[in-house]
């Protein structure tokens, strides 16, 4: 079971090293310019019948390719008692001598790492399997008891109590708890406490617990006063009976998360403001303002921003206001670097990192001095979402973001900036008093709606047809860092 | 394997076959050619499949994710019968809940992690407010809390009655008298419980008022059930209101000396040793107030609301 091949393997790499082996895959198995196509094609053949057949070999020893089915690649293995060969398609190397294809470690990076400069070279993502390391293995063996979670179970599903008006804090709850990476990160037992003696006051700590209480399979209502009990303890400011705002709620207790998080990972390096915690990890995006001074390069396509003050009917729609260039208007002039004079300008907000989770809040309560108003407009939002047009890549381009610009990212093949939506908190009432229900997504296409101890099955339609307040988006595909 | 194949096989040819009745120009050696280059292919990812399968097999990592035997038999077993509460799958009935529950209106209890108070779940935000000394009344009890925690600290550290102060159970007389002074207090046939609303709660009469202060206040050895007294919801702006309309007998003519008494029979439950030095004044917590704001015996005004904090006890 070991990771280095057979003995004649090892034989011929302390002989010859692994060169040979690095040009045969660069050449034919992970070539990506046309010319480099081209000449692979026209190598791909048998040196004994001289035609191209499948499963074709190349001896690791010197220049000769076989074909497998017809034995050519035996009968050379034979003659010169070169005991290698390579597999053209997917380099796997076959052992003559042991009779069974044979796995290296030092081979597999070769491959790994020639498939990374194809793919990137192609432009398409390519995603390599996980494989558990020798030692995984091992701990997979020593422990072989497995539970698998099949499509229908209410795993993950679980009432919340009302502690008295604490339904914001409900909503949130499941909206955390459904989030794929702090499900994995939590369930996988990844939190390292900062606060040794007092480990009974930390925030994380106790996120830890809830997730097992969620994941556990316990079907009764949980009942989160402990929670409660240390939010308000760490962000006093939340702390009293009235009714509270769910969107209020989530930002203190990422807040005080991050900050019992903090240590954990430490600063990084790249960024020291830039702090890797989990909560960090996972929701902490940015924005990138660009001020352009309107006289000497943005006056025509400032001129050509639609300039509408219309209520906004989507999700997209607000994304795009959002990010359109805004009039700084004549009592704010800048001092131009280009120009040297003090012009008009406009100010744009763009996405320049976006977070593994977006949660979009809209603005449904409205405070002025003597009323508070809920703004009951319905804003549609989709269940896939691309934020494509709204990064600061996508800048350059114009500046009104037009629909052209947003349906052809949309058709694009890539889908790197596309999230999916995994919880939705509802609120209905009045601006003063009301309640909070939310959507959460347990798996693919499978919704729920929550309100407080009660769940109940939902369809994707109820999630889009209701008044969104929090939107919570995911991204679709992670990428290493 | 092989019957996979001739299954793939046929449904290509089916494929073509569909092809040609669309387009009609394909020649036979085109036909050829594409059924071919499908066979590579097909080749191909087949060959990839059996490269992974055969990797895995040598590295002993294939199906080693599986479930193994004994989970399986458990969720087989919960899936049919209901001996196992773990694995449930999802019920989607009208009128019950996704575990197929009836959606339950059963009391949930929580001990405060503040207090230690044992107390209904649904009622914990408001009681917790008021046990954090947040909220409304928050800077008064917050500044009781800081006047009050030195000397717990430095003195009551051994004491096996600290939790009492938390209890709130007006066995004695002076404590119900000091919750009536605040509260309507009519007791309910249906619940049992006191009314915690304002003296001049709609729901009952003042004659209702009287015969539940007559009742309380006569009969001795009526313990009142800690739980039974909601105290946490109980607001106190109207106790003037309280001794204007009700005439009550101690209340109509508020003293230094009434008040007293109701802070030294609670300083009881505290600490003997401290009730002797405090004997006049009432317990530590009131001493520090009276000394430090108004050194010396309180105004009328400072009584009143001390003694009012006091039937919160959340000091």
């Amino acid at each position: 079971m070991s990771r280095h091949g057979c003995r004649h393997l090892c034989d011929l790499k302390a002989s010859k090293g692994t060169e040979s082996f690095k040009i045969i895959h660069k050449y034919f198995m992970s070539c990506s310019s046309a010319q480099a196509r081209r000449r692979q094609a026209r190598n791909c053949v048998c040196h004994t019948c001289k035609c191209w057949t499948p499963r074709l070999h190349s001896c690791l020893s010197c220049v000769f390719f076989g074909c497998f089915g017809s034995k050519h690649i035996h009968e050379h293995a034979k003659s010169k008692r070169h005991l290698l060969a390579v597999d053209l398609t997917y380099g796997s190397v076959y052992c003559f001598s042991c009779k069974d294809y044979v796995y290296d470690e030092e081979f597999d990076d070769i491959v790994k790492k020639g498939r990374d400069v194809a793919s990137l070279a192609k432009g398409i993502q390519m995603f390599s399997v996980w494989e558990p390391s020798l030692s995984e293995v091992d701990l997979l063996k020593k422990n072989p008891k497995r539970r698998k979670v099949s499509g229908n179970s209410t795993i993950g599903l679980r009432g919340l109590i009302n502690l008295g008006n604490t339904c914001f804090m409900n909503c949130i709850v499941q909206a955390l708890t459904h989030t794929p990476l702090l499900r994995d990160y939590f369930l996988s037992d990844k939190h390292i406490c900062q606060m040794a003696k007092d480990s009974q006051r930390c925030l994380v700590c106790e996120m830890s617990r809830l997730f097992q209480e969620f994941y556990c399979g316990i079907r009764t209502p949980h009942t989160p006063y402990r929670l409660l009990h240390l939010v308000w303890t760490h962000a006093r400011h939340l702390a009293g009976y009235e009714q509270q705002d769910a969107h209020e709620f989530l930002i203190a207790t990422l807040d005080v998360l991050h900050q019992h998080c903090k240590g954990n990972n430490g600063l990084s390096d790249k960024n020291p403001h830039h702090c890797n915690c989990i909560i960090d990890q996972i929701f902490t995006g940015g924005l990138q303002s660009d001020v352009t001074c309107k006289q000497c390069r943005f006056l025509k396509s400032y001129l050509d921003g639609t300039d509408k003050f219309e209520d906004p009917t989507s999700l997209t729609h607000c994304l795009k206001r959002f990010t359109r260039p805004e009039h700084l208007g004549s009592s704010a002039k800048i001092k131009c670097s280009k120009c040297h004079s003090y012009q008009e300008s406009t100010k744009q907000l763009t996405m320049k990192k976006l977070p593994l989770v977006a949660c979009f809040h809209l603005k449904r309560f409205e405070h002025s001095t003597g009323y508070h108003k809920k703004i009951g407009t319905y804003v549609s939002f989709p269940d896939e979402l691309d934020m494509t047009p709204f990064m600061s890549s996508s800048r350059n381009h114009n500046n009104g973001y037009s629909e052209q610009v947003i349906q052809e990212s949309a058709s694009s093949l890539s889908s790197e900036n596309k999230y999916s939506l995994y919880a939705v908190v509802n609120h209905r009432g009045t601006a003063d008093s009301g309640h909070y229900t939310c959507f959460i997504r347990q798996h693919k296409d499978a919704w729920f709606r929550c309100e407080d101890h009660l769940i109940n099955k939902a369809t994707i339609e109820d999630v889009l047809r209701s008044d969104g307040y929090l939107l919570f988006y995911h991204k679709q595909i992670l990428s290493y860092e | 394997m092989d019957n996979m194949l001739t299954d793939l096989f046929g449904e290509l040819e089916e494929d073509d076959d569909d092809e040609e009745d669309n387009n009609d120009v394909q020649t036979p050696v085109e036909d050829d050619m594409i059924t071919d280059i499908m066979d590579v292919l097909l080749d191909e990812i087949i060959l990839g499949i059996s490269f992974e399968v055969h990797r895995a097999c040598k590295l002993g990592i294939f199906l080693l994710d599986e479930m193994d035997e004994e989970s399986q038999k458990q969720y087989d077993m919960s899936n049919n019968g209901d001996c196992h509460v773990k694995f449930t799958e999802i019920k989607d009935i009208r009128g019950l809940d996704v575990f197929g529950q009836v959606p339950m209106k059963k009391q949930f209890d929580c001990v405060c992690p503040n207090c230690q108070r044992n107390l209904a779940a649904s009622r914990f935000a408001p009681h917790l407010e008021k046990c954090m000394g947040m909220g409304r009344n928050s800077s008064r009890i917050a500044s009781r809390r800081i006047a009050s925690s030195g000397k717990r600290d430095s003195d009551n550290e051994s004491d096996g009655n600290e939790d009492s102060d938390w209890h709130y159970t007006p066995e004695k007389k002076e404590e119900r008298k000091a919750i009536l002074l605040q509260t309507c207090g009519v007791i309910s046939e249906h619940t049992k419980k006191m009314c915690t609303r304002s003296v001049r709660c709609p729901q009952h009469t003042d004659d209702q008022r009287r015969a539940v202060r007559l009742y309380l206040l006569t009969q001795q050895g009526m313990v009142v059930d800690d739980d039974v007294i909601d105290i946490d919801t109980y607001d106190d702006g109207d106790s003037q209101t309280l001794r204007d309309t009700l005439h009550w007998e101690a209340a109509s003519n508020p003293s230094p000396d009434s008040t007293s008494t109701t802070n030294s029979t609670s300083s009881k439950k505290r600490k003997p040793s401290k009730h002797s030095k405090n004997k006049k004044k009432g317990n530590h917590i009131n001493q520090s107030h009276v000394n430090g704001n108004h050194s010396g015996q309180g105004h009328d005004n400072h009584d009143r609301s001390t003694n009012s904090a006091n039937t919160y006890n959340f000091d």
